[in-house]
């Protein structure tokens, strides 16, 4: 199967977002904004001023936050457009 | 050499080919639903072998936060992101694909308005 190519890799396209902001979208109704950091092979993520979203409201805010990539569905790079 | 069962001549996906071919589905829209529930379309500008995903133009169907199986019709939109493989369930053409009335409703007499049966054919599977 092509790799890709010519075309967009998807964790490319996340090494990109490195030092922008990033919405982090999981499985079920949560979702994690901050500044991407770094990510490793799994898609652990580390962020920085972080907002954590549950069912639409905020839960809580932190400096920095380590996030496990088990539980990510989607990196929307420059977060969620308004 | 490209592997084939020995029983019956069909391809069988060696260890590192993929069962799906998004090479294919490049620069259509898609439809991509999560475990957990979440599912959204987009057009497909990227992929990887774990079936890491690049979505364009991505819109997300929300669901009725009383019943998180029903989509409540209310979309919002995502713009460009990346799905992650791992919490891929499914990925399937928008192009092609029509909405049909829920067969498995006590409705038995639902008239099928373009007479392909497709209500009496899934109820009798």
């Amino acid at each position: 199967m092509a790799t890709g190519g010519a075309r967009l890799l998807p964790l490319e396209l996340l090494d990109r977002t490195i030092g922008s902001r990033v919405t982090c979208l999981m499985r079920g109704e949560q979702q994690v904004d901050g500044t991407l950091l770094g990510f490793d092979d799994y898609c652990n993520v580390v962020l920085a001023d972080c907002v954590t979203y549950d069912n639409g409201e905020e839960t809580q805010r932190l400096d920095q936050m380590l996030l496990n990539g088990n539980g990510i569905c989607a990196f929307i790079p420059g977060g969620i457009p308004s | 050499v490209f592997p084939h069962s020995t029983m019956i001549d069909i391809p069988v996906a060696g260890k590192r080919d993929s069962t799906l071919d998004l090479a294919r589905h490049t620069d259509q829209r898609i439809r991509v639903r999560f475990q957990g529930g979440r599912e959204v379309t987009g057009v497909l500008k990227g992929y990887d072998p774990l079936v890491n995903l690049v979505l364009d133009e991505c819109v997300e169907y929300l669901r009725d936060p009383e019943d998180s199986y029903s989509l409540s019709g209310e979309t919002r939109n995502l713009g460009l992101i990346v799905c992650r493989g791992t919490s891929v369930m499914l990925v399937a053409p928008e192009e092609g694909t029509q909405e049909i009335a829920n067969p498995f409703t006590d409705d038995a007499d639902a008239v099928d308005e373009d007479g392909d049966d497709a209500g009496a054919t899934a109820a009798t599977e």
